[in-house]
């Protein structure tokens, strides 16, 4: 049997990780860019895009770090590249394990387990990839049509386009919390007492005019859930 | 705020065509990318398991993801936009990260969903929230990899599990005294409900349906509420 490890840990497979974290950030900086530039001619002013921004990666920090965490664990399955790979772009654990699992039960292998040779690692490794590749070569061909369909319905009806975002983003929202809230009590617990700082921290910064600390609110927020959690297991 | 929004300026119409000219390079390098290693392995390597193999392995996931393919882009293209569906797709993690980031942008500089100023502020929040995700990625993952997990107490570790109710708990809170629309709320958790203790409690094979029933049902219940308003709005205003 031949270790899959070194074929895991290849310089070519090194090299397409760090090729896929260029892409990642070339996107991000471009599109900031184009927000800044278009901002100017809709009257936004440019301090508001920095707000934003940091307010993003302050909220991101929670979420990065339980994501680091999980995928850590999956490097002695796939390696550090393939990791890397498929939980830094598109990838969700949960996604990436289905497939995964997918693939060595075509195989009659376990993950990681007795018969986990080069092969099996090729074989998941690339169901890995088409799993998340339909998924963007359906974002490549559908969203300029769905962008073209919504200015549409903007210039038809422009309360329509006001409307749906807002309820859809509740409608997900509400969807999630019940879905995560149907697990456990601990969840429960940790839902409403990262809801209820939540509302806390909005009206001090309400009431204080506080504005910063809307940027910190969902990181602190998720903090004190997260300190449920861990004094409660 | 101004409500014309979407105004066709040359500057908005120049923005939209490179955000589609970008987005989608990015993403199909980004494709490219990630079938690139798997085949390298199959064709430099030698390690092809053979067309059986890998006809097995693509039926199962499609039966797995199919609907998800198709349906999951579309249900997040309007909480997103068309940017931020080019950032989602490419970075992932959009319930957990990347829309929790934008919301909370959105409130911190109060700006609409669907306004223009939304659009922008969430394209900066991503942005701001992919900067994280690489950095965590990098410095955690390939740097740091076990031996971080080596010294982490392991209440913390656990506690971590939790991230998911944490976040969301906050998002929603948030959400909902932001926009101060009970109606949908109240709407959305009904359905919420019914599909998390009704249709999957009965059905769990609709797993990959139960977020756009959700989302497509509390939206169209919002625009026919909304459209009652506006009507009776424009009756008012004309008498």
């Amino acid at each position: 049997m031949t270790d899959f490890t070194q074929y895991a840990n290849s310089p070519a497979l090194w090299f397409l990780a760090a090729a896929v974290f260029a892409v990642i950030i070339v996107q991000a900086v471009l599109f900031y860019r184009f927000a800044r530039e278009v901002s100017a001619s809709e009257a936004i002013p440019r301090s508001e895009l920095v707000v934003a921004m940091r307010a993003g990666a302050i909220s991101a920090i929670g979420p990065s770090l339980a994501v680091a965490i999980v995928a850590i664990g999956l490097i002695p399955v796939f390696g550090t590249p393939a990791v890397l790979m498929r939980i830094g772009m598109v990838g969700s654990v949960p996604y990436e394990l289905a497939a995964a699992n997918a693939a060595s039960g075509a195989l009659g292998v376990e993950l990681g387990g007795e018969g986990y040779d080069g092969v099996a690692f090729a074989t998941v490794f690339f169901t890995m990839a088409v799993g998340a590749a339909v998924w963007m070569l359906s974002v490549l061909i559908g969203t300029k049509s769905m962008g073209t369909l919504s200015a549409k319905v903007q210039a038809w009806n422009p309360w329509v386009m006001q409307t749906v975002p807002g309820a859809a983003l509740i409608a997900a929202f509400s969807y999630l919390v019940l879905n995560s809230a149907k697990a456990n009590l601990l969840n429960i617990a940790v839902i409403v007492v990262s809801g209820l700082v939540m509302a806390l921290l909005l009206v001090v910064a309400e009431r204080k005019q506080l504005a910063r600390l809307r940027e910190w609110a969902l990181g602190i927020a998720m903090l004190a859930g997260l300190f449920v959690a861990a004094v409660a297991a | 705020m101004t409500t014309h929004t979407h105004t066709p300026t040359s500057a908005g119409a120049l923005f939209d065509q490179r955000i589609n000219r970008w987005g989608r390079l990015t993403i199909g390098l980004g494709l490219l990318i990630s079938l690139a290693g798997p085949i390298y392995l199959f064709t430099v390597e030698g390690l092809f398991p053979g067309w059986a193999v890998i006809g097995t392995s693509l039926f199962a996931i499609t039966t797995i993801f199919a609907v998800n393919w198709i349906v999951e882009p579309a249900t997040y293209f309007p909480m997103l936009g068309v940017a931020g569906t080019y950032q989602a797709w490419l970075v992932g993690n959009i319930s957990n990260k990347l829309l929790p980031a934008a919301i909370t942008a959105q409130v911190a500089t109060d700006a609409k969903p669907g306004t223009r100023k939304a659009e922008l502020v969430s394209i900066a929040a991503i942005s701001g929230a992919v900067i994280i995700h690489v950095t965590s990625l990098v410095l955690f993952v390939a740097v740091l990899g076990t031996w971080i997990v080596s010294i982490l107490p392991e209440r913390v570790e656990i506690a971590f599990g939790y991230i998911l109710p944490a976040i969301l708990g906050a998002v929603l809170v948030q959400l909902l005294m932001a926009l101060r629309d009970w109606f949908t709320t109240g709407i959305a958790l009904l359905l919420g409900g019914l599909v998390v203790f009704g249709l999957l409690a009965l059905v769990p094979g609709a797993a990959a349906f139960a977020l756009p029933i959700v989302v497509v049902g509390t939206v169209t219940a919002a625009i026919l509420r909304g459209r009652a308003k506006h009507r009776r709005a424009s009756t008012d205003s004309s008498q």
